[in-house]
């Protein structure tokens, strides 16, 4: 290893350190339940958003949004020259997070939309009924979990 | 063009001064915190890159799988760096423990002074 490599990976290393550090209570807002946490654990530069939402079951939508909050936290780089995908600038251990004791995630339901009496059409209340099955499946966006 | 490299290793020299001592205090937080027994922090301390598992281990007085543990850990913790070694990967400390006013353990064995080795299929074993 020559001299100017060592030094860099000193540098390296206490950066790394020193930025986490600065990080950790960011952190804990950002990852503050288990399948973002594990989300942030895939990105790797390299997997997709849709290969991630293959393993970890998070929808690729969610992923999405979830992603931009990581970036403007300052705890993962955007795709670039370099990596293709999204990148984790720390571990989880770096930033103090233990995947183990993180709450995992409640799905919300969204508010039932009130029909407008003016353009609403007659409704018998079956129809009604699917509406409100319709908000208890899985939410596609996430973003109540910002 | 030789010139121009002692002034870069000159200007590197000077960051790293200053980012020692500006991160001095997190990382002494992170060793003590993850090095929290004397056996782990005698196992940091022999982890220069020339020792393998077994060795370490040895001196340790523990397996050469807990060894192989903390170094996983440790490398996620960022406080180690890998080595691609022939026949598998060792990791080195990427701080000194006496830099950080840390106490190194005394072995319960005598320990070699270590030096960088040629490998040799004998030792191969060893490296695992």
């Amino acid at each position: 290893m020559s001299e100017t490599e060592r030094l860099l990976n000193d540098i390296r290393a206490y950066l790394r350190i020193s930025a986490a550090a600065a990080l950790r209570v960011v952190a804990k807002t950002s990852l503050d339940i288990y399948e973002k946490a594990l989300v942030y654990s895939n990105l790797d530069g390299k997997t997709s958003q849709t290969k991630i939402e293959t393993d970890t079951k998070v929808p690729q939508t969610t992923i999405s949004v979830w992603l931009a909050g990581f970036v403007q936290a300052g705890l993962t780089s955007p795709p670039d020259q370099y990596n293709s995908s999204h990148k984790a600038l720390f571990t989880l251990q770096e930033l103090g997070i233990d995947l183990g004791m993180l709450k995992r995630r409640t799905k919300v339901s969204k508010p039932i939309p009130q029909p407008s009496p003016t353009t609403a059409p007659q409704v018998s209340n079956k129809p009604q009924e699917s509406v409100i099955q319709k908000t208890l499946e899985p939410e596609k966006s996430g973003a109540s979990n910002q | 063009m030789e010139h121009q490299t002692n002034e870069q290793i000159g200007i590197l020299r000077e960051i790293l001064k200053w980012i020692k001592f500006a991160g001095a205090k997190e990382v002494k937080n992170v060793l003590l915190t993850t090095l929290d027994t004397e056996q782990k922090r005698l196992i940091y301390h022999l982890s220069d890159g020339n020792r393998g598992t077994l060795e370490i281990a040895k001196v340790a007085g523990t397996s050469d799988t807990t060894v192989r543990r903390y170094w996983a850990s440790w490398a996620r913790q960022g406080i180690v760096e890998s080595l691609k070694v022939r026949g598998g990967e060792r990791y080195k400390k990427s701080f000194e423990l006496e830099d950080f006013g840390i106490e190194v353990p005394q072995p319960k064995t005598v320990v070699q002074p270590s030096e960088p080795r040629q490998v040799t299929k004998a030792k191969q074993e060893e490296i695992k």
